[in-house]
This record gives C-alpha cells, structure tokens and sequence, in this order.
C-alpha cells in the first residue's frame, strides 16, 4: 500500500458488476423460490379442519355429466337430481360455515396466545375464504336452474341442516349407550341377568321376582343418565 | 490521528478478547446447568418434611419395577452428563489457560486520573484539593529537589511535578477542566489509536485467505444457521411446549367434533397416541404396539421385553405434557365435556389404573388385587375405615405387612371438603352489576378415614381485608405451603400435587367465557394426621383458601346465575370436588352514610339486618354442597350395596 504507483492499476472489465449483480439477484430469487415452495408444501401438508366434501364431490361429477354436450340426452341426470345434489352441496356448505363462524373467535384467541402454529391459524383464514367462494359458487348455480331461487334455497338447506343436526344426536344415543356402559364397566344385559340369577335362587319362582327386576332397571336407567 | 491500524503482534490485547466473549457464554450457562442440578430434589425425602404427605415410591415399597429405576437412572446422567458439560469443561480450560498464561499487565500510563495522582479521593472538596496541592508541590516542586540525583532522576522528578500541576489545573482551572471532561486529558484531544486484536501476518500475510474463509464461515455460515435454527425450533413449537402438528391434529379434533358423540378416555388416548410427540420419537413402534403398552401400563403389568419397558416409560412419561397441552386448547374451545375427560385421563395415567369402571378409588392403592376388588362392593376409600368392612377382603391383600401400607396410603390420600363457597366483591357486601367478582373457596382437607365434619368458628371464614387483598384476593392462595409431591409408584417422573379445575356455565353446559384452568397448588396437609376427636373439636384444624378472580365482569342484569365448579386432582382418584354454585348479581344498598343522611335511619339496624341475611344464606349454601357432593356418592354405594347383600 505504501508503493503507490499509477502503473500497477488493476483493469475492471465492466461486466465485473454485472455478473456481481447477477449472481446476487439470482441468488435472492432462488432463496425466494425455495423458501415460498417450501411454505407452501408445509401449508398443505397441515391436516384440513374438514374431512372430504363428499356432498360437493358428487355435485360435481353430475354437473360434469349435465353439461357434457356430446353425452345423448337420455343418459343425462334429471333436473331434478341436479336440484336435490346442489341442494345437498348447500347442506353441508351451511353446516361448515357454521362451525367456522363459531370456531372464528377460538382460531384467533389460540393465535394470540400462541397455541397454534402460524401455518394452522394461515390454513383456517383459508378455509373461510374458500367457504366464501363455496356459498358464491352455490347461489351461482341457483341460479343457472331458476331465477331467484337462492334465496328460498338457502332457507331450505338451513332447514334442513337444522334437522340433521338433531337427528344426527338422536341417532347417536344408542352408541351413546356402548360407549359409556365401557366407561363405567356397566353391562346392563349381562348385571341383569346375574340379579335375576341370584333373586330366582333366593327366591322360590312367583310374580314377585319380575317386579324386583323391572325396579332394578329403572335404577340402572337414572344411573345411566346421571352418568 | 494515525491512519494506519496497529496489530495486536505482541499478543497484548486478544486474550482479552477471547477472555471477555467466553465468559459472556460461559457464565450464563454455567449458571443455567448448575440450576438444573440443583433444582431437582429428591421427592422420598422432600415428602418426609411436609407433614401429612404419602413418602412412598416404587421403591420403597418393593414394587420390583426395576425399569424406573433405569429410566430415572438414564433421565439423571443425561442431566449431568449432556452436550452442555463438555462445551462447559473444554470452555472453562480455555479461560483458565488464557488468563493464567497469556495475559500481561496491560499499560495504563496512557490513562489520566487527576485524582489518583494527587492522591485523594475523588469526592475531595476544592478546599481540600488546593490544600493537599499545597502540601504536595512543597514537597515535589523542583527547587526543592536534593542534589545528588542523576540526571534520569531529575528528569522522572520534573515530570512528576509537571503531572501534579496538571492534575491540580483539570480540576481548578476552567479550560483544561473542560478539555478533562471532554477528552479525557488536561491538553485537549489525545492520539487515539485503533487496534486490530490479531497478528499482522493473519491480516496482510499469506494467512489472509484462511482468516477471509473463516469470517465467511463464521458470519455467513453458521450465524445463519444458528439463527434459522432457533427460529425453526420457535416455530415448531407452540407458547405451551408442544409440537405445532400436535397442536393442529388437536385442534382440528376439537373444531369438527361430532357433538352427540361420547369423548371416552380410549377416544383420547387414540388421538394422543397420533401426536408428533408419540408418533416421532418412537417410530419403530406401531400404533396399535403403542395402544397396547399403555393398556398394559394401566394394568401394571410388567412386560418381558426390557426394551419395550423402557420405551413404555418414556411412552408414559409425555403423555400427561400432552394431556395438558390439550386441556389447554380445548379451554378455549370451552368444552367442559372433554376436559373433565381430559383430566380424569391424566389421573389414570399418573397412577397407572384403568380409565373405566367404578373401582378406580380402590384400584389406586399399592398392592391390591384387581380381580378381588371388582367383584366385590365397596367403593370408596372411606368406606375401608369403617368397622364393619374387612379392608383384606376388599382389597385381596394377604400379607399383613403389605396390607398396613396400603392402609396408610389410603389414609393419607388428601381430599377436599367445600365448607363454604360463594362469589364475593372485595369491599362489597353483595356482588353488584358489572364489577370484579372473584371465587372464595374455604375448604378443610381432609384424611379418608375421618367422619364428618368439624364444627368451625364463622368468623374463619373470612378473608381479612387487607390493602394486598383487596389488590389481589388470590394473593391469599400462595401464602399457603406447597402441595409436596404426589405419590405415584408407578410413574417413571415425579409429579407436584395439585387440583386442576374449571368453572362452568349451566346455563349452556360450556367453560365460562375466558376461563383459564383453575389450579390449587397450595394447601397445608396438616389436617390428614389428625385423629377422629381433634378432628371432630376442630381445634387444630387448618382451614385452606382459595380466592380465583373471574375473567369476565359479573353481568349487567341483576339475578342468579348457575354455575358448576369441577376440581380435579391431577394423581388421585377419589379426591375431586364438583358442586354446583349461583352468582347472584344484586344492586348495592345505598350506603351507610348516605341513608343516614337520606332518612335517618340508624346504622346500628341496618348492619345486624344485613349480617343475619348473609348467615343464612351461607348455610343454605352448606346444605346444598353437602347433599351434592358427600351424601349422594354415598347414597348410591348404599343402594347399590343393598341389593346384593
């Protein structure tokens, strides 16, 4: 550094920076790439909060079929099947869209306490603007049926979600049953027979013991509500 | 000001370097390492102090599960001997190497202390400085210097003198005082040199390259790796520990949950068994292999396969993290259902007894059959005090020996009785609209085997109104000691007693809004080792508290509002509390002044009425808990017991 001299001057070619630059640019885009990819694989690879859509899955295979043009009239769905499948579709879009409006205030309180990763709280937004789009696409193909359906429709599907909600806890009860009588080891068939068993032993066989078993089962059935 | 950079050649400045970074990291980890060893007390003895607490492991009751004894073998060494001890040997060498025989004096003699060569202190007055110049320019002024010196010496005396004065002037004279404070010396600004802590033949050398190659790899390698690293790991893990996969497959199961559905603990356990946690660190085992060790571990039975044991443990060891993980999501969902379940579930675990059936209380106890306990009746450990049970029977233990532990157990099995509970406004005699409510408990804990119920002065039954109470009233809850360690023979950890609970709404069967988990972590167990009589006077009984402020105001319409109150412990079964409680949301009285001013009334009246009301209403309150927790699991042993006899 001390021997300065004008002659030792190092040339620079001028596609010295570029290359700098280009190598640079490069590099960025690549992380870029990579890392978005990256997010983008670990987004889907979350589970979804919803199983399959079988309802919406069948609507589309039918609508497919409907409007094939070169598929002969006669082995096109009816009309009718159409409706009854969109109205199924509008079903199951109501019942989801009712859980994530419920679920919208736990989703956002988990985030802020840092319960859930970003991924799943990025994966719900998602899920309520595809919900969004679901709803739109719905009253759309209302209305490719009929003017102005859509607004009886909705009012039908709710209704009918509102009814399969009950019926879906109604018909639970009988599995209800099997699950809790394995919770508190409660065979009602099998402990039935045994009292009767021992009532027919200490007992000589008359009316009396029928009356014993019958009370016996009512206390079984408060036991069981209670539990 | 040099231009040019001055290297370290002599080797004078880098130990300092390399000294002031490895104890930068060294300290704190050290510290950290330390603290972990310390930490971890030994819970057999820990137990023996605390009065009323079961000091009993698998070891000391020969319970031949040498398995624990392996996994706490391996759980200690890991904890001593990890990654951390030898980055904390081989760092502390460094240091002690470096600073032993590397280091020199270094030259302060470019430093200027006024003070210091004067000689006094630095909080001396003007006064006392000129005196003491004075004094010191007498003795060293150069006329007064003896004549035999040789010539260095005079010079070194001169000098001397010359440093005096100026040492005097930057503390008297107004201009080289401000050059002083500004530049740190009495003649203005200084030459400040900047040096480079290496050797010139690393910088300008042949060497350069490697330095060029390790800076790269030190700044654009490994700072960006450790960085990424640690963000990942923050990433991946939620606030409360667990894997943010574990976290979404829980969520997702509270979110489209199929309410007419049953949660049973089997349910549960197959959704933890599909954690990250579980699924990750043991892969080579299949799910239905990781079901059946958990059976076989609420069974206590042992398995032939040392490994598979030893994997059993560690199996057994994250499922309660994962149980607490999910309770506190499923809190904010505000499914009361799945966090009762929850909780029971961890108690099975904890204790190693099967989640079904109604034996569990029995179950719980060292020693016992389970095939004797189930075919007879008994339930509950209260009843295996009385007169007319044979507690061999009941449990199917046949030595006496063993037979008198599983008594003593039983015995020491805490529990807690409500005596009063009610929600209450700090400085408030009825809980208004929209204010700051908190839950009182006053509670006794309470032995198995004691009868009944004290008869207790009212006046204990209240909080003293201190300023910090009414700051914070669950600042009562911690003056109270620790709950010691839970006994749990068969759990490879060592778990801290507590209750967990929850408050629910009745009106819709869900967690109040905002709740978090209750938690009663403290409690004195003095009660436990008391006899029937000092039991029944009620003398030496301890009355335990627990205040827990609600989260949202009370509401705005005035009326009753139902609630339940659920407390769980987290080791015991037998224990827990659920009672049913009503808010009631009631506009103050004026107050005592204003009405004396409004209408005369005399205060005296007022104040007995007020008393009389509150007094029978917590004896309403008494009775309602009384009938819903005691009498009625009771009841139902009795009506159940009758048939069969």
């Amino acid at each position: 550094m001390d021997e300065e001299n004008p002659q030792s001057q190092i040339n620079i070619s001028v596609f010295t920076p570029i290359i700098y630059l280009c190598i640079l640019l490069s590099c960025f885009i690549a992380f870029s790439v990579i890392y978005r990819r990256r997010r983008v694989n670990n987004l889907a690879k979350v589970v979804p909060i919803f199983e399959e859509n079988h309802s919406a899955n069948v609507y589309a295979f039918l609508n497919s079929q409907y409007s094939d043009p070169e598929l002969p009239k006669d082995q096109k769905p009816h009309e009718k099947v159409m409706k009854a499948a969109l109205l199924r579709r509008g079903v199951e879009a109501i019942r989801r869209s009712l859980r994530l409006k419920e679920a919208e205030p736990v989703y956002k309180t988990l985030y802020q306490d840092g319960l859930i990763g970003d991924d799943v709280f990025q994966q719900f937004n998602i899920q309520l603007k595809l919900q969004e789009l679901e709803i739109n696409e719905i009253v759309q193909q209302c209305e490719s049926f009929k003017k102005n359906w859509a607004q009886s429709f909705f009012k039908v599907a709710q209704e009918i979600c509102f009814n399969e909600a009950l019926r879906r806890r109604l018909y639970s009860m009988s599995e209800r049953k099997v699950d809790l009588s394995e919770v508190w080891e409660y065979y009602a068939d099998k402990s039935e027979t045994e009292v009767a068993k021992k009532i027919d032993s200490i007992e000589p066989p008359s009316g009396a013991s029928g009356v014993e078993v019958s009370s016996s089962k009512a206390k079984k059935n408060k036991n069981k509500k209670k539990a | 000001m040099a231009s040019e950079y001055i290297y370290d050649e002599e080797g004078d400045v880098w130990p300092y370097f390399v000294l002031a970074i490895l104890t930068f990291i060294l300290v704190p980890l050290t510290v950290k390492y330390l603290a972990r060893i310390v930490s971890k007390s030994d819970p057999v003895s820990y137990n023996k102090s605390v009065k009323g607490s079961i000091s009993d492991n698998h070891d000391t009751l020969k319970l031949n599960h040498n398995s624990i004894k392996t996994f706490q073998k391996a759980q200690t060494s890991d904890r001593i001997l990890n990654k951390t001890l030898v980055v904390l040997i081989v760092g502390w060498a460094v240091v002690f190497y470096v600073a032993t025989n590397l280091t020199k004096l270094a030259d302060m003699s470019g430093l200027f202390d006024p003070y210091e060569i004067l000689g006094i202190s630095s909080s001396a007055s003007d006064k006392q400085i000129k005196s003491h110049y004075r004094k010191m320019s007498l003795k060293f002024h150069p006329d007064k210097m003896p004549k035999d010196l040789t010539e260095v010496e005079k010079e070194a005396f001169e000098q001397a003198y010359i440093r005096l004065t100026k040492a005097y002037k930057a503390l008297t004279d107004e201009v080289t005082r401000e050059n002083y404070l500004k530049f740190g010396h009495p003649d203005g600004r200084q030459d400040t040199t900047h040096g480079i802590a290496l050797p010139k033949f690393l910088v300008e050398g042949k060497f350069s390259p490697f330095m060029i190659v390790f800076y790269f790899i030190l700044v654009g390698v490994l700072l960006p790796v450790m960085v990424g690293s640690w963000w990942s790991n923050v990433k991946s893990h939620t606030s409360k520990g667990l894997h943010v996969d574990t976290a979404a497959l829980f969520v997702k199961y509270l979110t489209d949950k199929n309410p007419g559905k049953v949660i049973t603990p089997f349910s549960l356990l197959d959704l933890l068994c599909g954690s990250h946690e579980i699924k990750h660190d043991f892969n080579h085992l299949s799910l239905v292999q990781i079901k059946d060790l958990l059976t076989e571990y609420m069974k206590r039975e042992t398995n032939s396969d040392a490994k598979l044991e030893l994997d059993k443990l560690k199996i057994v060891n994250v499922v309660p993290k994962l149980i607490v993980g999910f309770i506190e999501i499923a809190v904010v969902f505000r499914q009361s259902d799945v966090v009762l379940v929850a909780l029971d579930l961890e108690k099975s675990i904890i204790q190693a007894v099967k989640p079904t059936g109604k034996y569990k209380d029995l179950l719980q106890l060292p020693y016992v059959d389970p095939q004797v306990v189930e075919k007879q009746t008994v339930k509950k450990l209260g009843k295996l005090f009385t007169k007319d049970v044979d507690a061999a029977e009941v449990l199917g233990i046949k030595d006496e020996v063993k037979l008198a532990k599983a008594k003593e157990v039983a015995q020491k099995i805490a529990s807690l009785r409500i005596i009063q509970s009610e929600f209450v406004v700090p400085g408030e005699k009825v809980v208004p609209p929209v204010s700051k409510a908190h839950l009182s408990l006053k509670f006794l804990i309470k032995s198995p085997a004691l009868k009944s119920c004290p008869d207790l002065n009212p006046d204990l039954l209240k909080d003293e109104e201190t300023i910090e109470y009414m700051k914070d009233p669950s600042s009562i809850n911690s003056t109270q000691p620790q709950l010691p360690f839970s006994y749990c023979p068969y759990f490879p950890n060592d778990i801290v007693n507590s209750w967990s609970g929850v408050l629910i709404n009745q009106r819709d069967n869900k967690l109040v809004e905002g709740s978090s988990i209750i938690k009663l972590t403290n409690a004195d167990l003095s009660n436990v080792s008391l006899d029937q009589d000092a039991w029944i006077k009620g003398n030496n009984v301890v009355i335990g508290t627990l205040n827990v402020p609600l989260t949202q105001p009370t509401p705005q319409a005035v009326g009753t509002y139902p609630f339940r109150l659920v407390l769980k412990n987290n080791a015991y079964f037998g224990v827990d509390v659920d009672l049913p409680l009503f808010l009631e949301v009631k506009h103050p009285a004026p107050s005592a002044i204003d009405k004396d001013k409004l209408m005369g009334i005399s205060k005296k009246d007022e104040d007995s009425d007020e008393d009389k009301e509150e007094e029978t209403e917590n004896d309403d309150d008494d009775e309602s808990i009384f009938t819903d927790i005691n009498t009625d699991t009771e009841d139902e042993d009795e009506d159940e017991t009758v048939p069969s006899k």
